[in-house]
């Protein structure tokens, strides 16, 4: 039932950010045109960008935990080509949204993935929490970084490419990492 | 300027809180210490010295009791509570409220208790919503919801504390609609506490199943008893003052209107302050601790169902309403203006 009614605002939403952009929509609009009151919204929401998030988070939830160190390419295009084919719901939002709150926005979808994969490239390592969270930090600012300027070019074509480097870098680079932050772990940091 | 000062202060307030979450035990003292470097002196000066005092007595109830909250507690509402009460309770929120004290020339209260009323009857969301931005606007964060039975509006009182994720609520209940469910809406919102009323000296089954079912979740509750001099007797007590604690009760507000000498509760409120592991106010009489007399929009107002602005709990008239006003003029109305810059006698006190 509560999903029912969130899906609804989502889709009112949607619908809305085809005709103006984010930051002239009110709740009042969503919820006109859903056939809710404002009550129902901010029982669900506490704005409009919380909805946005979800409706973020709803489609990363597919990709969460199907990405693996095989199968990332794939699901990297997949990604691209279903924020192109939102391009509108994209453009609008990354326009009306503040820097700071695109980038936690971002931070929060990405950094569960690529946490999943350092998790896998890192299986049998020693390293302690604390360093998975920084490797995990530092790719997670790189995607987002590489996302908020494909986004801001218009969301070209050759994005997909620029991905797919970070991701080979990443391929490389995790179990290398893991193991460099190992070997430290004995030496007294400075 | 203002606003990336108050934003880099409440940064280094979590910073702290952070701090704190590691070792509650062992950097409490050190957080003291911390917070009076970092707060305006006039704010809380009365209440941080009475919990400074306590904290240094590593073996006392109170540490005792500061120290479980964080076991028992969920830790992303304990770190809300922190957030909300402490961080507003900054020089941010307090200057804001005195500045708007100063400007208006009349009280701004922290905290106003307002009444949903039922489903029919009742103001409705939008209007309440338009009075909680109003208080926020002029300082206020803190918001008592009581009435008749305020869970019956379970939706609407969710969708307020959701839309105002930076105030904390504390609604005043019987506990019997509280469930599953909704303890699920209130670990999501995160800035509502519990307030359980307390009708007899021994919880029935039904109250403490209740405190059972907010204790597995680590739900904040407290408890709130309303006695007067026919049946005060009956909470006069030690045994009344454990059967809270055993049911988790950290947290007890009293109130009455019964004289100062005659009220045998607040003698023993005072008397197992200094021992029992539970943090008990008396909404009046705590003059010390609460820093004088609450009413007129000192501290405290509040708003009935039907809208009306009255000054205290006990002091049900109002000359205001925000049905139709705003809340600031119920504030530099004549009825509150009594309380500005003074405390007149309080005409709900019994007499002898």
């Amino acid at each position: 039932m509560a999903a029912d009614t969130e899906q609804a605002l989502a889709n009112s939403l949607k619908k809305l950010l085809g005709k103006k952009t984010l930051d002239k929509i009110t709740v009042r609009d969503i919820t006109d045109d859903c056939g809710v009151n404002r009550q129902t919204f901010y029982y669900h929401f506490q704005d409009v960008y919380d909805l946005v998030e979800w409706i973020f988070t709803e489609a990363a939830k597919q990709y969460r935990d199907r990405i693996d160190l095989s199968n990332w390419r794939d699901v990297v295009l997949q990604i691209m080509n279903d924020l192109t084919e939102d391009k509108h719901f994209v453009m609008n939002t990354y326009y009306s949204l503040t820097r700071r709150q695109l980038d936690q926005f971002m931070q929060k979808l990405f950094r569960a993935p690529i946490r999943n994969l350092l998790d896998q490239a890192s299986e049998d390592s020693s390293a302690s929490e604390e360093e998975k969270v920084f490797i995990t930090d530092m790719f997670t600012y790189a995607l987002v970084g590489i996302i908020t300027e494909w986004i801001a070019e218009g969301m070209p074509q050759k994005g997909a490419e620029d991905l797919n480097r970070l991701f080979q870098m990443m391929e490389g680079c995790m179990a290398f990492v893991v193991k460099r932050m190992e070997g430290d772990s004995s030496v007294p940091r400075r | 300027m203002d606003i990336v000062e108050n934003e880099l202060k409440k940064i280094s307030l979590m910073k702290a809180y952070s701090y704190l979450n590691k070792n509650p035990e062992e950097n409490l003292p050190k957080l003291m210490d911390w917070m009076d470097a970092h707060l305006d002196d006039h704010v809380l000066a009365k209440q941080r010295a009475f919990f400074r005092d306590i904290i240094m007595k590593k073996d006392s109830n109170w540490y005792r009791l500061i120290t479980s909250l964080w076991t028992d507690l969920d830790d992303a509402v304990r770190r809300t509570l922190f957030e909300n009460i402490i961080i507003n309770a900054n020089s941010y929120d307090a200057s804001r409220i005195k500045k708007n004290s100063d400007r208006y020339k009349c009280n701004i209260p922290w905290i106003i208790s307002l009444d949903l009323g039922d489903e029919q009857n009742g103001l409705g969301f939008e209007k309440w919503d338009d009075v909680i931005d109003q208080a926020k606007a002029l300082g206020t964060f803190l918001f008592v919801v009581g009435g008749q039975e305020p869970l019956q509006s379970k939706e609407e009182l969710i969708a307020l504390c959701n839309k105002n994720r930076d105030c904390e609520f504390m609604v005043i209940t019987d506990g019997s609609k509280l469930d599953e469910n909704f303890i699920q809406q209130i670990l999501r919102v995160k800035n509502l506490i519990i307030a359980l009323t307390v009708t007899e000296p021994v919880m029935s089954p039904e109250l403490s199943e209740r405190t059972e079912l907010l204790r597995r979740w680590k739900v904040p509750y407290a408890a709130m008893c309303v006695y007067q001099s026919e049946n005060q007797d009956r909470f006069a007590n030690e045994s009344f003052f454990d059967d809270l604690v055993n049911h988790g009760v950290k947290l007890v507000f009293f109130l009455s209107a019964i004289s100062e000498e005659k009220d045998k509760v607040y003698a023993k409120v005072k008397e197992y302050r200094k021992t029992k592991p539970i943090l008990s106010i008396h909404f009046c009489k705590d003059r010390e601790l609460i820093g004088g007399c609450v009413a007129g929009g000192r501290y405290y107002c509040n708003i009935n169902a039907k809208g009306g602005v009255e000054p205290c709990f006990f002091v049900r008239s109002s000359d205001r309403t925000i049905a139709t006003g705003s809340l600031l003029e119920a504030f530099r109305g004549p009825k509150f203006l009594e309380y500005y810059g003074k405390c007149p006698e309080c005409p709900a006190i019994e007499k002898a």
